[in-house]
């Protein structure tokens, strides 16, 4: 069906399989060339992180393909699956325009469960087989929360200068489970830098699981959910408790160098007591501009000295990565968060670009919005210290019962939207979208869609072209499994669910479902993990062996520069307004550059020009 | 198939046929010298010759701005209109000496155009005395696309416009007593053309 393509390169539009030899031609001749101007660009479209970016936005500003008006059930669906070995709990990382010695491909890299990693053709639905795949030995089975397979959990990060993807694995030795850093080459999943690193280390504390004042990670007791994220010359790795709290286990983030895998960084939230895990619903720490680290803790215990349960915590890496705790926040009532297993740590946080401001939320619903110069501390009579909080969802329902809420487990922030607004969908809520405008969240939803979900909630990301209407599109992947009202992970959570899409602009727009048809049916459940959005197509992690990828069934259709599945005047006119910009410009509109060269000239005007039907009189 | 070979083919044979064998491309500035007087409209037009299959272009002019200055981004030629629709764009004269990035590009699949003629006029105010080249720049701005969108190669001839001092009256010649002829001799034809020009003829 789609014979030969290019889009498989970089930025490139499809072969339009009605174009007919011409076409056929030409576009094995433009193949060749964006491979080979591909190799100049700068690689705006890559995912080489949790949730798109260090800020954790969730959210691609950048999608060209994409918009609420071809994200139909007529023309998106299903186009290819790619079969691993196990479940895939860790969000998938995608680069663009990797050059391989057979050629150039845009790569997703997907860690499973069984500890494999692969990396797949992202675009060519023949290439099943991967273009490697390394396993890091046989998974842990001192865990039981995923059937016995307890591998590649927490999403890896990329390091595209460095060529390598740095993934933690987790192994049974002796009969206990064993954390390993890995760094593997992008191009061939060899192991580089002298790894893989144990996960190790031990901080000094009065723990009850600590011997003689110091207090030693636990590998069987600690489970690495949150995805990894580099500052500097580090990459850090944060760990929660092993599955259901189960005690001992407290915060760990450990931090190694990226170019020798040594440890640069032990940090311990609870040094003195217990708890405090880094579980961040998958998602890994915010890094600012400075490569200040911010994560959010659960459950444990809280002194405001060194034991941070039920916070935000602000680490700062001094030059050998070593990290200090430079601030914190927790909110008055985390005694009883604390009490109910209302953890704070249930989702990460997000720092709102261009500002200030870091927000975030947990199990109750309430989102705390914080300035990242002051976070705040404690405030034993209110958090009226802080900047703003509001309940988010439908919260907690009184009479409180043990984590009973409506809980944040994800989020989204549209920060280059003309609006830009946080999407989050609590457990048994509805999605919600929540305007930031002068600095502060509007309090009342602009936005609330029609659909409850069960637990864990939707798991929410975000696309567009930056502000441009009709081109926001909220995903988010649910659980189509009525759980009968549980509000933890039981194995009911890991059945059937759906990858939904929703017009940005009106959440009540629901766009399509993979549920509309049988043909687009997901699989299960991946734990917290969304999907992903990289040029026009949507990868989503399952429980059911595969990664599952959508998109435009008949490609995006050559020259259609805005995306409303015709080739008019208004798309030479996008190119027109943007002529001779280049990407370092102001102006440069990324849609325009058909060619993708960096630069909007007569080759993307022509050829958009040769896609407009004949008889079409344009200015 | 056989479509194709119809619309694609036939034209390139008609091509073959219309240059003489080792006919090249020109991309020229015409007339490629002009003279005006202070004040007045110069014309100029950018040529392409013996071209086979011109889907688009863009180039960037340079001038003396200091001699000339543009009245305009530039009015699109007839040549590549005679292909069907097209989509121009009028160059950027933000830039003092230079007119940016005009182009043009045909609309819809099919080949291009095939022979001579006008790409585009570009008209200035001669506002000093002196000489401005007229240089079409091969830079990275520089395209003549074919309808297959790879490159066509050309040579490119450039042009001047010479700003002079305006001719004395008739009037002026006698009361100096004297016939023109004697005093001054004939002036050069091309200059007396191109007084009266605004729209450059070729010079003589």
């Amino acid at each position: 069906m789609y014979g030969f393509r290019f889009d498989g390169v970089g930025r490139g539009r499809p072969w339009n399989p009605a174009g007919g030899m011409k076409n056929h031609v030409l576009s094995t001749l433009r193949c060749w060339f964006l491979a080979i101007s591909f190799c100049t660009l700068a690689f705006s479209g890559d995912v080489a992180t949790s949730q798109y970016d260090a800020s954790r936005t969730g959210s691609n500003s950048s999608e060209i393909y994409l918009s609420t008006s071809n994200v139909n059930s007529n023309t998106f669906g299903k186009l290819f699956t790619r079969a691993v070995d196990s479940n895939i709990m860790a969000q998938p990382l995608y680069l663009q325009g990797v050059t391989f010695s057979s050629g150039t491909h845009n790569v997703v890299y997907v860690g499973t469960m069984n500890n494999t990693v692969y990396a797949f053709d992202a675009d060519n639905p023949a290439s099943s087989s991967p273009l490697w795949s390394t396993n890091l030995g046989a998974p842990d089975t001192t865990a039981n929360q995923w059937g016995n397979l307890h591998g590649i959990v927490g999403t890896p990060v990329i390091d595209r200068a460095l060529q390598a993807i740095y993934v933690v694995a987790a192994n049974t030795v002796s009969g206990q489970c064993v954390y390993s850093l890995h760094a593997l080459d992008l191009l061939s999943g060899v192991e580089k830098f002298g790894g893989p690193a144990a996960i190790s280390g031990s901080v000094s504390g009065s723990a009850f699981d600590g011997s003689g004042g110091t207090v030693t990670f636990n590998g069987t007791q600690q489970i690495q959910r949150a995805g990894l994220g580099i500052s500097g010359g580090s990459v850090y790795i944060g760990f929660s408790g092993e599955f259901a709290d189960s005690e001992p286990y407290h915060g760990w983030v450990f931090g190694y160098s990226l170019g020798t895998l040594r440890q640069t960084a032990v940090y311990m939230s609870t040094p003195n007591g217990q708890g405090a895990g880094v579980w961040q619903g998958s998602r890994a720490p915010v890094i600012d501009a400075n490569g200040v680290l911010y994560y959010e803790t659960g459950n444990g215990d809280y002194d405001g000295a060194v034991n941070f349960g039920e916070s935000f915590i602000k680490m700062t890496p001094n030059s050998s990565g070593a990290l200090t705790l430079s601030d914190w926040f927790t909110p008055y009532n985390w005694a009883t968060l604390n009490e109910y297993d209302w953890d704070l740590g249930s989702s990460g946080p997000t720092l709102i670009p261009g500002s200030n401001r870091i927000v975030g939320g947990g199990k109750t619903g309430i989102l705390y919005s914080l300035n990242t110069g002051s976070l705040g501390h404690n405030n034993p009579s209110g958090d009226t210290q802080i900047p703003q909080s509001f309940l988010a969802t439908a919260g907690c329902t009184p009479p409180y019962s043990w984590h009973a809420c409506s809980q944040i487990m994800s989020q989204a922030f549209s920060y280059a939207a003309a609006v830009p607004t946080l999407y989050v969908w609590g457990v048994y809520d509805k999605l919600r979208g929540y305007q930031f405008v002068n600095g502060a969240f509007n309090t009342t939803a602009a936005s609330v869609g029609a659909a409850s979900a069960y637990f864990p909630g939707g798991s929410v990301s975000h696309s567009s072209y930056l502000a441009t209407s009709g081109t926001g599109i909220v995903w988010a992947v649910v659980n189509d499994v009525n759980d009968g009202g549980n509000y933890f992970f039981t194995p009911v959570h890991y059945g059937a669910a759906s990858l939904h899409a929703y017009d940005a602009s009106n959440l009540t727009n629901e766009l399509w479902n993979s549920d509309q048809k049988s043909g687009d049916a997901l699989g299960n459940l991946p734990g917290f993990s969304g999907a992903i959005v990289a040029n026009g197509k949507v990868y989503v992690p399952t429980f059911s062996n595969q990664l599952v990828v959508y998109g435009l069934l008949n490609g995006p259709v050559m020259g259609d520069v805005n995306a409303d599945s015709v080739v008019n005047c208004a798309d030479l006119d996008i190119i027109k307004a943007a002529y001779g910009k280049t990407s370092s410009q102001p102006g440069f509109d990324l849609r325009a550059d058909v060619v993708p060269d960096g630069v909007i000239n007569v080759r993307d005007l022509a050829l958009v020009a040769q896609h407009v039907p004949p008889g079409t009189v344009c200015q | 198939m056989k479509n194709n070979a119809v619309r694609y083919f036939v034209p390139l044979i008609m091509a073959c046929a219309a240059f003489p064998a080792g006919a090249s491309t020109v991309l020229s500035v015409s007339p490629s010298s002009t003279v005006a007087q202070v004040g007045d409209v110069v014309t100029v037009a950018i040529q392409l010759s013996n071209v086979s299959d011109l889907y688009a272009w863009e180039f960037d002019l340079s001038y003396d701005d200091t001699v000339l200055d543009p009245t305009s981004g530039g009015v699109e030629g007839s040549f590549l209109p005679g292909g069907g629709g097209t989509f121009f764009l009028a160059g950027d004269t933000t830039t003092p000496g230079e007119i940016d990035l005009t182009s043009d590009s045909l609309l819809s699949a099919g080949p291009g155009v095939t022979g001579s003629g006008d790409l585009v006029d570009f008209s200035f105010t001669a506002i000093s005395l002196g000489t401005s080249a007229l240089t079409i720049v091969p830079n990275g701005d520089y395209y003549l696309l074919n309808s297959s969108l790879d490159a066509i190669s050309a040579t490119i001839t450039n042009g001047s416009v010479l700003v002079s001092s305006p001719e004395p009256s008739t009037w002026l010649l006698i009361i100096l007593g004297g016939s023109a002829s004697i005093v001054f001799g004939p002036l050069p034809g091309k200059l007396r053309l191109v007084r009266r020009r605004i729209k450059g003829a070729a010079i003589v």
